[in-house]
């Protein structure tokens, strides 16, 4: 897709941008053509992060390089205008030029760079061919439904030939059924162009199926990148664990205990090679839910993980069943629906809940 | 939103007869020029010499006091509205301050900045043999003057109401700034540029006060519609009801016209174009 004769290193920032309610400190890598998902909740700075990378956040300090071409830099003064950092950007609500037809909309960045009408045209034609909506092309966008809309964004950024492609929440707009297609549709787009790419998301299933690796923001620090897999397995906070589903206890560690601040003692297999004996550190202990396992009476064998623990709340789904327990231990248990209606269990019952310690995966936090 | 229950709604005394009597101060003077208008007269009158010259000279400088207001007033709106120039708020009073000023101080004003010896009129004398006052085109600036506040506050508002998301789009598209303003920003605010351009040709129309203090009324060339109106009072008041009729139909035509609009309070970005 590029012609240029230097190296293609991906996208690298390290931006900081100050916003009084938001602090944001990022680092960020993407190597060529790879897929990276920024996930984070709500107000995490994701939109922030984005428009700072397309030069669209004047208070934003820091480096951008692009392909070994230096976008921004707050050191040495350097930044290059929106318009010139060749960055394919997919905004959040589309930003559709409403008074255009689709066609128009889609050619706009070739003739903004100078191309003639019809070459645009044609280009333009090209490029809705490729998601489908040539038959539409004279439609505004107003006429159009989400899925459609969301297409001619897509062709809109990559018909002006950018260098990396940034998408901020591209299915948010979108009803279930028109998200799967277009998230399939999406990946294709993002493997056929080779660009590196940033796709903002807060749903870890478009993070998995789109990207190659995860990047998790909150409140304006990445807290933990990795595949989704590494997520998984050693979730740095609250809300990572709650992502991937597993449940996340903090606390002190020593050795293979991790200790809660409300005195509960979780046995575990430790992950990292520094298994320490001395000094209690800050530690976390990761468990699925599908590795708890909940009793009317303390069981025999005298487990080495058994709480004492409240029923919270009851949530069947078809044949498994989530059982939200508290007291000096929260965790979620997972357990087939046939389990729970043996056990009757009820809001407010008082239960036993066994976890092997070899399901139990203790790290450093 | 309960329609029947809003139709139901009885209007309490007090304020049903103060409301007729506001719609009849305004009604009264209406019906009082069509009352008095030699209606046999009219278009002899409308087509008379004098007339004719000063509707001429009226839409000839009204057209230019809009042209100006225009080229001027939408960047001055854009700077409002989108810059971060610190001062906005003072800037924007000083800006529109003509809207509430006595039109008459306008004129004084605008003496003393550009009559035969104000703050600039001298040089543009001394220099240029420019002699602004009792001019046509001294009649342009001072109908610019007091038009052009309408049209900088109705583009600034809808330029504030715009989002700016497809501006932002357009400028990672390849697009530099003055060329998103020309694709972007000015189809967007179409509908507001179109609603201020007619307010401020129907305020340079009807301008009286600052034009007759620094243009003076003199026929054919600065003797606009409104101060044919005055003149003819004294000397021939059946013209002066006549042309006073049709400066009040002009006016009643651009409200009803820009209703939606204007009264209506703001137009909705991304309005579906016709």
């Amino acid at each position: 897709m590029t012609s240029d004769a230097q190296p293609l290193s991906g996208l690298e920032a390290t931006l900081s941008v100050s916003l009084g309610r938001l602090e944001l400190d990022a680092a960020l890598t993407i190597g060529p053509g790879e897929v990276v998902a920024l996930l984070g909740p709500n107000g995490a700075g994701k939109t922030t992060l984005v428009r700072a990378l397309a030069g669209l956040e004047s208070r934003a300090v820091g480096r951008v390089v692009l392909n070994a071409t230096v976008l921004a830099d707050t050191e040495t003064g350097v930044f290059v205008a929106p318009e010139h950092r060749r960055l394919g950007v997919v905004f959040q609500h589309l930003a559709l030029f409403e008074h255009m037809d689709i066609t128009e909309n889609v050619a706009f960045g070739l003739r903004a760079t100078g191309s003639r009408k019809s070459a645009a045209r044609d280009r333009a034609l090209r490029w809705l061919r490729t998601v489908g909506l040539d038959d539409q092309a004279s439609a505004r966008p107003g006429a159009l439904s989400g899925g459609q809309r969301q297409r001619v964004a897509l062709a809109r950024a990559l018909a002006a030939d950018p260098r990396a492609l940034l998408l901020d929440e591209p299915l948010a707009a979108l009803d279930v059924r028109t998200r799967l297609d277009i998230r399939r549709e999406l990946r294709q787009h993002l493997v056929d162009t080779g660009l590196p790419a940033l796709v903002v998301t807060h749903d870890p299933v478009d993070a998995h199926v789109l990207a190659d690796r995860v990047v998790v923001m909150e409140a304006g620090r990445i807290v933990q990148y990795g595949t989704l897999a590494d997520l998984g397995a050693h979730p740095r906070t609250a809300y990572v664990a709650d992502l991937v589903g597993v449940n996340l206890v903090e606390g002190r560690l020593r050795g293979e205990v991790l200790t809660t601040p409300a005195g509960a003692d979780v046995h575990g297999t430790r992950t990292d090679d520094a298994v320490t004996t001395g000094e209690p550190r800050p530690g976390l202990a990761a468990v699925h839910p599908r590795a708890v396992a909940i009793y009317r009476e303390m069981p025999h064998g005298s487990p080495r993980n058994c709480w004492a623990t409240t029923v919270v709340t009851v949530d069947s789904r078809a044949d498994r069943s989530r059982v939200v327990l508290g007291g000096p231990l929260a965790l979620t248990a997972e357990i087939t629906t046939a389990a729970l209606a043996d056990l009757d269990l009820r809001p407010g019952d008082e239960v036993w809940a066994v976890a092997k310690a070899t399901e139990v995966r203790l790290y450093p936090g | 939103m309960n329609r029947q229950g809003r139709r139901a709604r009885t209007i309490p005394i007090p304020i049903a007869v103060l409301a007729t009597v506001a719609v009849a101060f305004f009604a009264l003077p209406v019906l009082g020029l069509m009352a008095r208008a030699p209606w046999g007269d009219v278009w002899s009158i409308l087509t008379s010499d004098s007339a004719l010259i000063a509707l001429r000279l009226s839409l000839w400088t009204s057209g230019w006091a809009t042209v100006l207001s225009v080229v001027f007033g939408v960047p001055l709106a854009w700077v409002l509205a989108r810059s971060t120039i610190p001062g906005r708020a003072p800037l924007r009073a000083l800006c529109t301050l003509s809207m509430v000023l006595p039109p008459v101080a306008a004129g004084v004003a605008l003496f003393a900045a550009l009559g035969r010896r104000g703050l600039v009129g001298q040089f543009l004398y001394d220099w240029f043999d420019i002699r602004l006052p009792f001019s046509t085109a001294g009649v342009v600036l001072a109908q610019t003057f007091v038009a052009m506040p309408f049209l900088v506050i109705t583009v600034d508002a809808a330029l504030r109401q715009t989002d700016t998301a497809a501006e932002q789009a357009a400028r990672t598209l390849g697009a530099g700034p003055w060329y998103t303003f020309r694709r972007v920003t000015l189809p967007a605010i179409r509908p507001a540029l179109v609603a201020g351009a007619v307010l401020a040709w129907a305020r340079a129309l009807g301008e009286f006060g600052a034009t007759i203090t620094f243009a003076g009324s003199f026929p054919g060339t600065t003797q606009t519609l409104p101060l044919a109106v005055y003149q003819a009072l004294e000397t021939e008041p059946g013209q002066a009801i006549v042309l006073a009729l049709l400066l009040i139909a002009i006016s009643f035509t651009v409200l009803v016209s820009l209703r939606h609009r204007w009264l209506g309070g703001g137009l909705a970005p991304g309005e579906p174009a016709p």
